[in-house]
Formats: structure tokens, sequence, C-alpha cells
């Protein structure tokens, strides 16, 4: 097996955060303030749509590969989830998130896909059959 | 054991879990609803009642979490009559249909709950004084509900096996965040939030419940812990080709049967780490051995750690728990067996083998007519694992009662091929080096199972035990033959798979 690698558990938390903060969200419409409820209500989506990934957002170069950018990005959408009660808990879990996130770019993680390097096959030690 | 897998078993157990589940949500709901004395909290609605009934279905999904992972208990049940009805070789995936219904409970719960708080601010503020945040943050029910909930979602997204596969550490060190989790719990309901006008407290005190399976649970690992430290000592390891190592000890407090497997600790490779290893020796031989594949971080440390003792006089400590039940066991209660197993998977097929050799020598009666062994691996090294065993195998046991079938499924390189071509005249077989030929390519099942059941008919079995350890995608193929063959023929093929 190769070396650890943070992020299955960052996406596992991400998607549970992301839903977190959705559900929270919704509730938040019957809550005075609906500024807040649209905000965390997209934010969820966002957070899900990173992690699943959904096909908009693993299009994104950097800014879905990079998991320094996912961590900080992360950190950024807690601030939302602060102002209203139901979505308190989807922010602390995004917290965790946010760090797990952090830890796997410190570890040199990053989202993009391995290209996998095709060998150029070496023909001349095959020889044609006798005629 | 996939989720689609419905069986009659299968569907009365989800019917069951369901309806009591169900049944708890709406007895809490309704409890709570007619209670006349809680009328000021119940002016708020829906959200009260289903909070409470949630509550009350969680008591019973977190008592029943922690029942099906108390290992003793289970080994012990698995002896008795209540194995016909509970299907103990799946504590586990009830364990996780436990904490997945918790999961769905926390979510009507929460939400609910929400809805709640700002409700009693909004409306019943002049006879409960109090905001939303002070009870979410403050008081009892929210601090706990809240760090409660932190620690469900850590615990739950750790313990996926994308995770899990992936370092163990994780998962277990996450997991063990239960015991704060249950301490939390027991205090949720303490400042009796809910109470009447004349101050009478109402709650659904979930410690009656779950605080003496936790107990239940505490003794366990108290169980655990103590047999552990029984004496234990590593007498040899053995580094086989195919990447695989033995490791043989002695353990006087030890008693086990064959098929049945342990759990080791090498405190000098991970202090906290316990891997479970299926036993493949006898208790006829005198000492406790097991094969180790090495495949991952703490099988590779540990083989370098091993590795190092070459001319030592004394092998570094272990710990050993266990013997824990596995299907293997009941091997013996059929009168034709058929052994399956794939790679390392072979370990139990290898202790049972070795018990039925020592009981055919002692001519020891017995149940078992017939015995069918297929061991399937990839690589050629893995066969010197058991060569010995199988070789005595061949020349002490007639195929009239034992039936040797190995098949490798692997790709061969020419200068393998060469080589079989050219001692293909001696009498054993040039790459297994025993009386029976090896099979090249996967067997085919049904083939198989149609003669095991012709031949049968001699023997006048009604069932065929079927027992198989390795990866699952065999095991899917290895269910649908059995059941095929069952539909086939008359004879019916119990399939046993043990957890790999």
């Amino acid at each position: 097996m190769g070396k650890y690698q943070w992020s299955a558990w960052a996406r596992n938390q991400g998607l549970g955060a992301g839903f977190f903060i959705f559900t929270g969200g919704v509730i938040s419409f019957f809550y005075p303030n609906m500024i807040w409820a649209i905000v965390n209500t997209v934010t969820g989506l966002i957070i899900m749509g990173l992690e699943y990934p959904v096909t908009p957002f693993n299009k994104l170069g950097f800014l879905s590969e990079n998991y320094y950018f996912r961590a900080f990005l992360y950190f950024a959408f807690i601030v939302p989830t602060i102002f209203q009660a139901p979505t308190t808990t989807g922010g602390m879990c995004l917290a965790t998130t946010a760090l797990t996130y952090l830890r796997a770019g410190v570890n040199g993680e990053s989202g993009a896909k391995k290209r996998v390097e095709r060998k150029k096959e070496d023909m001349s030690a095959i020889k044609a059959p006798p005629q | 054991m996939g989720l689609l897998e419905i069986t009659p078993k299968r569907l009365a157990f989800y019917a069951f879990w369901a309806s009591t589940n169900i049944a708890l949500f709406v007895y809490g709901f309704f409890k709570q609803k007619n209670d006349p004395g809680l009328t000021l909290l119940n002016s708020i609605g829906g959200s009260v009642w289903s909070s409470r009934g949630a509550g009350l279905a969680m008591c019973y999904t977190c008592t029943c979490l922690l029942v099906p992972v108390c290992r003793n208990l289970i080994a012990v049940l698995r002896t008795t009559p209540i194995r016909h009805i509970m299907d103990f070789d799946d504590n586990i995936y009830f364990h996780k249909c436990a904490a997945y219904a918790n999961l769905f409970w926390t979510m009507v719960h929460v939400n609910a709950h929400y809805q709640n708080f700002f409700m009693v601010e909004l409306k019943l503020f002049s006879a409960l004084p109090f905001r939303a945040w002070q009870i979410h943050y403050t008081m009892w029910g929210g601090v706990t509900g809240h760090i409660m909930l932190v620690i469900m979602f850590l615990m739950h997204t750790s313990a996926k096996i994308e995770v899990r596969r992936r370092k163990f550490e994780v998962f277990w060190i996450t997991h063990h965040l239960y015991f704060f989790y249950y301490f939390l719990l027991f205090f949720h309901g303490y400042g009796c939030f809910v109470k009447t006008g004349t101050g009478q407290c109402r709650p659904y005190s979930n410690f009656f419940y779950t605080a003496p399976v936790f107990v239940l649970y505490f003794l366990e690992r108290c169980l655990r812990e103590y047999r552990a430290r029984q004496f234990t000592a590593l007498i040899k390891v053995v580094f086989h080709p195919g990447n695989t190592m033995e490791l043989q000890f002695e353990k006087p407090s030890f008693k086990y049967k064959p098929g049945q497997y342990l759990f080791i600790n090498i405190p000098d490779v991970s202090k906290l780490e316990w891997h479970p290893f299926t036993i493949t020796s006898t208790p006829e031989e005198g000492f406790v051995s097991i094969h180790i594949r090495i495949v991952g971080d703490w099988t590779r440390k540990a083989s370098q750690l091993l590795g190092g003792y070459q001319n030592a006089k004394v092998l570094p400590t272990i710990r050993v728990d266990g013997p824990y039940g596995a299907p293997a066991e009941d091997f013996y209660n059929y009168s034709v067996g058929v052994l399956v197993g794939a790679g390392i998977g072979v370990t139990p097929s290898a202790s049972l083998l070795k018990s039925v050799w020592y009981r055919y020598y002692r001519k020891a009666p017995m149940k078992l007519k017939k015995v069918y062994f297929f061991w399937i691996n990839r690589d050629k090294e893995a066969f010197e694992w058991f060569h010995s065993l199988l070789a005595t195998l061949e020349e002490s046991v007639p195929t009239s009662f034992l039936e040797i079938h190995v098949y490798l499924t692997g790709k061969l390189s020419v200068d393998d091929i060469q080589n079989i071509v050219l001692n293909n005249d001696d009498e054993v077989d040039p790459l297994t080096e025993l009386k029976t030929r090896c099979h090249y390519g996967r067997p085919s099942w049904d083939k198989i199972f149609a003669s095991v059941g012709a031949a049968n008919n001699s023997f006048g079995a009604s069932e065929v035990g079927v027992f198989y350890c390795g990866p699952n995608p065999l095991a899917e193929t290895l269910r649908s033959a059995c059941r095929q063959a069952k539909s086939n023929g008359g004879t019916k093929f119990v399939f046993r798979k043990e957890k790999f």
C-alpha cells in the first residue's frame, strides 16, 4: 500500500459537513434573517459538489485540485454558519474537514489525476516469423 | 453479505429492525403529546413530539450499538441454540445497521430541536425566558448534544472502508471517542429542561438502557486485557515465500478449536493495534500458529522486526486475545464438507485439515464422511506455505475421504511454462510437488458442485457445508453457485463465509 493519504477521510468529512450545512440552511429559511439561510444552503451545495465531485466542480483546475486552497475555502465557509443555530454544528464539522485537508496538503497530496506513463515498447527484439 | 442480498432471514431481520425503531418513535411521540403536564412545551407542536420520539428511538439504537461488538459474549452465544435465530457471523453488519439507524434518528432529533429552541424563544418567552442560543450552548442538553454530534461525525467519517483500509489507526483511535460519546449521552437530560408546570421532571432517561450495556462493554474490554496478559511466548518465526510469515507461540491458557481466530498485538510494532488472524494449527499440536501475509503497514513492520531476530535467544513479546468463533468451527457438524480457500484465505482450511488428519489417524468417530478441499492461488509461491501438510495428507488419507484440488489462476511467465512442460513426466506435479495435478485457471463451480451433489447420493447427506475464506468477489460467485446447485439437484449447499 502507498503512503497514507488523508484525503479519503477529508472527503468523507466534507460530504458530511456539506450535508449538515445544507440541511441547516434549509431549516434557517424559517428563521428571521433569510440572507444566512440562502448563503448557507448555497455553500452547503458547493461543498458537496466539490467533494463528490460533481461535473462542473472537477474541471476547475487549481480550484478543484489544490488542497490548500480547499482548506482555506472551507475555513472561509465556516463564517456564515456562525450566524444561525442550525448551521453551527455543520460549521464545527467543516472546521475538522478544513484541518484534515490542510494536513493532506502538507502531506503533499493533491486532487490531480495521476498521468500514467506508457513506456514505448522496444520493438527491435521481436523478430518477424520465418517466411 | 452485500446489502442487496435478500434472503428470508435478512428480510425478517429488516422487518424486525424497522418495526421496532418506528414503534419506539411513535411511542415516544405520543407519550410526549398526550402528557397533560407538558402542555406548555407541547404547544409548539410537531417538532417537540418528533424530537422526543426520535430521542427514544435513539436510546434503543445506542443500546444496540454496543452489544454486537462484545466479542467474548458473541463467542459464547455462538455455541447456544440462539445461533439458529441470530446469525452471529454478521455481528458487525448489525453494528452498522444500528449506527445508520442512529444517524437517521439523529437527523430527525437534531433538526426538530433546532425548530423547538427557536419556537421557545419566539412563542414561550414569557413562560420560559430563554433565548435559543442559551438553550443550545449553555444547557446540559444543548452542550452535550453538540459535542456528541461532532464526535458522531468524526466516528462515522473515519469508519468508511476507504479510510479504514488505508490507515486502520485513524479509524481505531477515532472510534474510541465512543467512550466520551456515551458519557455525554448519560448526562444529556441532566438539566431537566422538559418538566411539567409543577417542576416535575419528565426525561426519557436513556441511562437505564445505555449504562448497563456500557458497563457490559467495559467488562468485555477488561476481559480482553486480562486474557491478553496471560503468559504468551513466541517460540518460532518462519518466513515463507509468497510474502508470508508464520508465527508459532505457546500459551497454556489458550484453549481453542480448529477454525477459530485470534487477535495479536506486538507492542514493539505498535502498542495499540490488535489484528485478527485465523489460527492455522490444531490443539493436538501443542503450540498455536498463525500465517500472516505481509500486505500493509503493521504486517510489514512486524516482519522487519521479527526478521532481525535471526539467532536471538529471546523473541519479542506478543499479546494474544481470543480465541474467537468463526464459521469454520461448525465444519464437523456436516457429513460432507467443502473447504475453499483463496490465497491466504486457506488458513482456516489448513487448521481444519490438520484437525481432520489427527482425527482420521486416531480413527475417532466423526460425522464427517467426505471432505473436498479447493485451494486457489494467483502465485505459485503460495503453495509452499502448506506443502508439507498437503503432501502428508495425500500419503495418509485416501481420496475416498479427502479430495485435494489445487488451482493456479495467475499468469505464468514463459520460463514457468517451459519448466512445467519439461518436468511433466514426474510422479509429482512440477509446480506444487503433490500427487494431485494442479489445474490452471479458475474452477468451474457449477460443474464441481454438480459432481459433489452426484457423489453425495452415496453419503445421503441432506446438507453440504461449503466453507470459504478469501476475497469477496469469489464469495459472490460461490454463493450463487451454491444457490444454483440447490435448485438443480436435491442437496442443499450451505454457504459459510469467513470475515477476510
